[in-house]
């Protein structure tokens, strides 16, 4: 609003003819055109009399619906930063252009074109990396979500303050900045022969750097990151580019650039990342509103910064919620028409201080009738909780602060007994659809391996997802780790290098099998393993300690003889 | 009302869904009016030989070597399809593999694909690009630009990618989206539920019924005549 509802009220009172030069320019340059020019998302410009003459109806109508500018909360009673919308004058004030024959005006009142920056955001990057090769996408089809892989060639420790994807086509719809630390999605990558991981999900090694959500959609700016938004980038690490692609009628070539602004300040704050997550989907076909819920209470008192909602199609709504704990509620977060296309992380204007006690609460709506557009079943079918395009999920992942690193720790344990929770929730309900689902017993398998109550049952999970599928590195690895905590070296020992056959950049694998050689006397082999351990995962402190011990033990070993 | 006589009347009576119910509808029977007063006349279905390049500053539409043309001249077959476009609609840029389709299943069964371009800044050059960039080559021979809006008035099209279909006679039977992929601006379907052109292209190849006279098609709105 500001200075353009300022000359709305001064010059639009009722018989003022209203003309672009004077009325509709400077609401255009500044909602429209910055997507709307040369080289951005926007698939024509909106810079000229004549441009937007052309379009008049077209904008209004979209204007009209909220198609655009493109923005899917609603006003909520806490603003987002950046937040996109045009004022109900504005609406009105373009109608009545275009109903009134959508005139020029006097040339003298065209304001200038705003000055808008010129290649990257912030300027030249301290490091820009490229996708290795080019993906073509085909000129039809269904839209297409795929993982890329990009090494970062960066082999000290950096921190990060900002970021910009660059993603040079517009077939680029969204995109999620993902990081891999280990090379489980290289290898992903490798298992076939064209470029990229395909699906909605990454490799689970691929993850938000952290304490931050990293998105991209058309419009997105870039800017010098607040203390809480620095982030340690680590030596080796991988970026993994997730991103929506929609074909636009032609062959298109994409070959995205991120580009990484570096701080000398290291990342300070206590903060925390908690996912609200629902398992237990199970949309029948036909439903056109089922509610879908996760909750969480606050250990602490913390202050939100930020969140990401994601579902895929068939999302109807979705709300976010605090209760505090004198029964208020207060909404954060209200999509009233879900359209997976312009998802993405909405950062708060500022942070929403929150008591201990304050109950979160994940509200999804489902529509998987024919009524959804989105729906990508004709006729509808059943759908249930998974990862795949074909499966729905129901998720609000939100980023919090805390005062006190004690703070941080206790919100941490409370997010995790919650994730453990969520994750054997799931499993059991995973296998309960398909006994023979491995993935849902090594899952239970891991889980139960940290609780001494629960060790028959990861030792029955672990070997029936063995059993099921004898090349599950994972399944191996997990079963080392049950075999190590009884002292049972050999077998572990067996376990291990089973794993690594399966899974030779298995990091952990190396490491553990470098530590467990080293007890049962073979220090070369231990050396090997966890000097392959630490190239793996340069993170590895374990391995590298190790290494550092071991090599000083046999210096003095040599000196001794 | 100007009534023109003899073959264009027979044209413009013969028409049906878009034409009376046009507001243009008596501008384009002016034009066309106009165009027999003049003696360089749109000739119309079965009306003997392709029309001659006519330099008169009557409106016509034009092929991409800027030479007058009239679509329906040639309806010597079973069905003519003309497709509005624009070369910066995305809809219409979306749609190209899907008009490369029926266009390569429904011409050899005897029905013309028509690419009108309407919009007058749209140059010969640009629209050729647009015709290779989005790979629509096969049809290139019957691409044309309308920048006097002779065929928007004479069909009723209000936005890119409309289609309009014809029946030997100049009986217009259809017009209306290719389908329904895009419900609204802004929204769209990963696949469409019904094709409608199709549907009533093969309707007129099977001599069936035609299944609808049109639904409203969904794009980028034709801008008027500068």
């Amino acid at each position: 609003m500001g200075w353009v509802s300022q000359i709305v009220a001064q010059s639009t009172g009722p018989g003022t003819p209203i003309t672009f030069n004077q009325h509709i320019a400077p609401l255009v340059f500044r909602h429209c055109a910055p997507c709307h020019r040369p080289g951005q998302a926007g698939p024509f410009s909106l810079l000229t009399f004549d441009q937007v003459r052309k379009r008049g109806p077209q904008i209004v109508e979209v204007i009209t619906n909220q198609v655009m500018p493109p923005w899917p909360p609603a006003k909520s009673s806490v603003a987002f930063e950046g937040e996109r919308r045009l004022a109900a004058s504005e609406i009105q004030l373009m109608e009545r252009w275009v109903a009134g024959g959508s005139l020029e005006g006097d040339k003298k009142q065209l304001p200038a074109l705003p000055i808008w920056p010129q290649g990257w955001q912030l300027g030249e990057p301290d490091l820009v990396v490229r996708m290795p090769q080019a993906y073509l996408l085909g000129s039809a089809g269904k839209d297409v979500y795929r993982h890329f892989v990009i090494p970062i060639p960066s082999t000290v420790r950096r921190y990060v303050h900002a970021m910009e994807l660059r993603p040079g086509n517009q077939s680029v719809h969204h995109a999620f900045l993902l990081f891999d630390v280990t090379r489980q999605s290289r290898r992903t990558d490798a298992e076939d022969a064209e470029l990229g991981i395909p699906g909605m999900s990454p490799p689970q090694s691929a993850q938000s750097p952290p304490g931050q959500f990293v998105s991209w959609k058309p419009g997105t700016t870039v800017r010098r990151g607040a203390p809480d938004e620095i982030w340690t980038l680590q030596p080796n690490t991988d970026l993994v580019l997730q991103m929506h692609l929609q074909p636009t009628g032609k062959p298109e070539t994409i070959q995205a650039e991120v580009g990484f602004y570096f701080t000398n300040t290291p990342p300070t704050q206590f903060l925390g990342k908690l996912g609200l997550i629902n398992y237990a989907i199970d949309l029948p076909a036909g439903v056109t509103n089922q509610v879908v819920q996760d909750s969480f209470d606050l250990p602490r008192d913390v202050e939100l910064l930020g969140l990401i909602p994601h579902s895929h199609y068939i999302g109807r709504s979705v709300r976010g919620l605090a209760v505090l704990p004198t029964g208020e509620p207060r909404e954060f977060l209200n999509i009233p028409r879900w359209d997976f296309r312009w998802q993405g992380d909405y950062r708060f204007a500022a942070p929403l201080a929150l008591p201990k006690g304050t109950r979160l609460i994940m509200e999804w709506s489902f529509d998987n009738s024919t009524n959804n557009v989105f729906n990508p079943r004709n006729p509808p079918t059943r759908v249930v909780y998974g990862l795949n395009t074909t499966n729905e999920m129901a998720e609000l992942w939100i980023r919090m602060r805390c005062k006190t690193l004690e703070d941080q720790e206790a919100l941490k344990d409370s997010i995790s007994a919650k994730d453990k929770q969520g994750s054997i929730d799931f499993n059991k309900w995973r296998i309960t659809q398909n006994p023979n689902d491995a993935m849902g017993h090594l899952r239970l398998g891991q889980v139960f391996l940290d609780d001494p109550k629960r060790q028959n049952d990861s030792l029955r999970h672990l070997k029936t997802a063995l059993r099921i599928n004898p090349k599950l590195d994972e399944a191996h690895y997990a079963m080392a780790m049950f075999l190590i905590a009884r002292g049972q070296n050999r077998m572990a020992k067996t376990a291990l290098e089973t794993t690594i056959g399966l899974n030779p950049e298995h990091a952990d694998a190396h490491g553990n099998l470098g530590l467990l050689l080293w007890k049962l006397g073979d220090v070369e082999g231990s050396e090997r393993h966890l000097q392959t351990a630490l190239t793996l995962n340069p993170q590895d402190e374990l391995a590298r300690e190790a290494l550092t011990e071991l090599r000083t033990i046999r210096t003095f070993r040599k000196l001794g003889k | 009302m100007h009534i023109p006589s003899g073959q264009s009347l027979s044209l413009a009576g013969s028409a049906r869904a878009g034409f009376f119910s046009s507001p243009g509808v008596t501008v384009a029977f002016m034009l066309l009016g106009a165009s027999t007063l003049v003696g360089c006349r749109a000739p119309l279905a079965n009306a003997g030989p392709a029309p001659k390049p006519c330099m008169s500053p009557v409106a016509t539409a034009l092929t991409l070597d800027q030479t007058p043309i009239e679509p329906l001249a040639s309806i010597s077959r079973r069905a003519t399809a003309m497709i509005f476009m624009a070369v910066e609609c995305p809809i219409c840029n979306r749609y190209a593999p899907e008009i490369q389709r029926l266009a390569a299943r429904f011409e050899t069964a005897g029905v013309d694909f028509w690419l009108v371009y309407p919009n007058a800044d749209e140059s010969p050059e640009v629209v050729r690009k647009h015709v290779e960039d989005y790979q629509l080559t096969a049809l290139s021979k019957r691409v044309i630009r309308d920048p006097q809006h002779v065929l928007v008035q004479r069909t009723g099209a209000r936005v890119t990618p409309e289609v309009v279909v014809y029946r030997p006679g100049g009986e217009q039977v259809y017009r209306g989206r290719i389908d329904d992929r895009f419900p609204a601006l802004g929204l769209d379907r990963r696949e469409p539920t019904r094709r409608d052109l199709e549907q009533v292209l093969s309707a007129i190849l099977d001599s069936r019924p035609i299944p609808t006279s049109g639904e409203p098609a969904v794009g980028c709105y034709i801008p008027p005549r500068p």
